[in-house]
């Protein structure tokens, strides 16, 4: 980790200190040993402070939408290959300009569940990281200004454990049955609205569950709103959630919000030959026309 | 009242605990939930998790559930009926509306206990909050003492202690063959009196012989973090260090002392209700006035505005702190922000501008 932190910290210097970017933001050390947090530095001797880890979990591109943020006009933001996505797709949304981004991309061997480090894991392994590092094709980051090469080891993946496997187990359900199982997570559901604040792509400055004139989802608690929200807001993140979990992570009630937007990104692909992310050029999935689409209703 | 002490054996606890459920009280314990702990309604004594911290959610929501039916409307041409929640139970049956059930939580931690009395100040300052009273009337406390809190925890700085009773009825500490009893209120001992089965299961002690409070030690001073707070309105520390909240208010959601509700009109011209919903203040449009201006333009404006109702309004209004220090806002932060070493920090500040 030693030498890719020093090459982080030296990039991030650089380019403060060449005024290429008025903003670094990456990751250190967090309220505890094995948590991370994010940091934000504008002066090129706070450099020292970046490092990365199995413990960064965070999606430090949900920063880009925070008005706060955008003030300083140009970022150089560390990310991981998963995350990196998501600057790929506020980028083909025009949410964000290339100009104004310099992505310092970290080669990443797998995240470390939150909920397990906070128990005291340490070590990346398949049964300690997160589901989506069982199926990462971006290691490497798809995009990137500057790369910071991993100096670790990949872990060892041998198929007893199977990424999303409740997905199938769902798929082979009855619609009722379906229907049961969500009813009774979405039951959980505080309304918080955290899995919306940790998304990056969830930029909206008014949700619609914000909207009241008039009101297009239940505010309550029960049955009908909680089902209402998770469902909408799976609904607009489809062809577009690039998979991060931060909003899985971010519940406090242990919604598997993954379940669902794996499965949305899944039935994308397999409909629309898309995947999220991947090229800053392509046109979002729901946002462009074709002729050929298979259904008659667009034509 | 007069304090009382007890002694009671583990096997006895089972006993007293089921004996309240089979007396048909509502009974809520900490409970495992797919591998986290909540606080959840409980049918027998082994449902309980007792070895956990503290359950990832206070019990907040049985004084101010998370949506609350206020009253509810129908009107049918010129008839218009409204129904008063005074004499109607609430759409959930019983969680919401005035009318309350008798509720036993047992198991919860002195810093959630203490989180009622601190509640019950608000709802009662200049208006009778009866939603809030009739439940926080009805509400039962039982709260074991704590052993060893975590690096999150920071109750002893927020005035209380791992083993403080405030806001508890029944406080226990583990001991003896089994738990030692502290019995600090009329229903406390209502609790205990309420079956001669269930007095038999206590064995009055006399004082002394209840274990006495370990010295817990503050590691900051409390007075001086409000003291910055007092003098630092406009301080870039807020906006600085708050550029990494998303604004989640996940914080505000799992603290036992956050108390904001929204209210919202909910259903259709011929049928609806009034609800009220948590809030928080870390959501911008918390603030935002009809006239498109926001007084809490930044995350940094409306984090310190969390720090100033718990750490300075609210005492100077109350002399109590908003704040337990379960620690809940740190643990459960997305981004890793930390509560205990924020207030920390702040009352360090405060040190070096007085020096």
């Amino acid at each position: 980790m030693e030498k890719m932190n020093d090459k982080l910290q030296n990039t991030a210097k650089e380019l403060l200190e060449n005024k290429e970017v008025n903003l670094i933001i990456g990751f250190t050390k967090g309220s505890n040993p094995l948590r991370m947090r994010s940091v934000f530095i504008t002066d090129p001797n706070d450099v020292s402070k970046l490092s990365f880890n199995a413990h960064c979990v965070q999606d430090l591109a949900v920063f880009l939408k925070k008005p706060e943020v955008k003030k300083f006009g140009k970022i150089g933001l560390v990310v991981k290959g998963c995350d990196e996505k998501a600057v790929n797709t506020l980028i083909q949304e025009y949410q964000l300009s290339r100009d104004n981004i310099k992505i310092i991309g970290v080669e990443c061997r797998g995240a470390v569940k939150q909920n397990l480090a906070d128990k005291g894991e340490d070590s990346v392994k398949q049964s300690t990281v997160y589901d989506k590092c069982l199926v990462c094709e971006v290691h490497t980051p798809l995009l990137y200004d500057y790369l910071v090469e991993s100096d670790e080891p990949a872990f060892e993946i041998n198929g007893d454990i199977k990424p999303y496997a409740k997905i199938e187990e769902l798929d082979a359900m009855s619609v009722e049955d379906r229907n049961m199982f969500w009813q009774k997570e979405f039951e959980k559901c505080i309304k918080c609205y955290a899995c919306r604040q940790a998304c990056p792509l969830c930029y909206c400055t008014r949700c619609i569950v914000e909207k009241n004139t008039p009101q297009w989802i239940e505010t309550n608690i029960e049955e009908t709103g909680n089902a209402q929200w998770n469902m909408i807001r799976a609904y607009h993140l489809s062809g577009r959630c690039i998979g991060c979990g931060e909003c899985e992570r971010a519940c406090p009630v242990n919604i598997p919000l993954m379940l669902v937007n794996e499965k949305m990104a899944r039935d994308v692909f397999e409909k629309f030959g898309y995947k999220s992310g991947v090229d800053i050029n392509a046109k979002p999935v729901f946002g462009t026309f074709d002729a050929n689409d298979f259904n008659e209703f667009i034509k | 009242m007069e304090e009382k002490y007890y002694e009671i054996s583990s096997d006895n606890i089972e006993k007293f605990v089921n004996n309240l459920v089979a007396q048909n009280n509502e009974v809520i314990a900490p409970k495992d939930k797919d591998g986290d702990t909540f606080y959840d309604k409980i049918t027998d004594f082994k449902d309980a998790d007792l070895n956990i911290l503290l359950p990832k959610l206070s019990f907040k929501e049985y004084l101010l559930p998370k949506t609350e039916t206020l009253f509810e409307y129908s009107i049918s041409g010129s008839n218009i009926n409204i129904l008063d929640p005074l004499e109607n139970a609430g759409a959930d049956g019983g969680n919401s509306g005035k009318k309350s059930v008798k509720r036993i939580i047992f198991g919860s931690r002195p810093c959630d206990a203490g989180a009622g009395p601190i509640m019950e100040k608000v709802f009662n300052w200049d208006y009778k909050d009866e939603f809030f009273n009739e439940k926080f009337k009805n509400l039962y406390i039982i709260s074991i003492a704590c052993v060893q809190p975590d690096n999150y925890c920071f109750c002893t700085e927020a005035q209380l202690s791992p083993e403080s009773s405030y806001g508890s009825d029944i406080l226990l500490k583990k001991g003896g063959s089994g738990y030692y009893a502290k019995v600090i209120t009329e229903k406390g001992l209502e609790l205990i009196n309420s079956t001669s089965e269930n007095a038999g299961l206590f064995k009055e002690i006399p004082k002394e012989a209840f274990p006495a409070d370990k010295d817990w030690k503050a590691a900051f001073d409390i007075k001086k973090t409000q003291g910055f707070l007092d003098k630092n309105f406009t301080s870039s520390y807020f906006q600085e260090k708050f550029l990494s909240c998303i604004g989640c208010g996940i914080c505000t959601y799992t603290c036992p002392t956050c108390h904001c509700f929204d209210i919202q009109d909910e259903g259709t011209n011929e049928k609806g209700k009034r609800i009220r919903n948590w809030d928080s203040c870390q959501f911008g449009i918390f603030t935002l006035h009809t006239s498109g201006h926001n007084p809490r333009v930044t995350q940094g404006d409306r984090y310190r505005q969390r720090l100033m109702h718990k750490f300075k309004v609210y005492n100077e209004k109350f002399n109590k702190y908003l704040c337990v220090g379960c620690g809940r806002c740190s643990r459960n932060c997305p981004e890793d922000i930390d509560l205990r070493e924020i207030t920390s920090e702040l009352s360090l500040m405060e040190d070096n501008i007085t020096q």
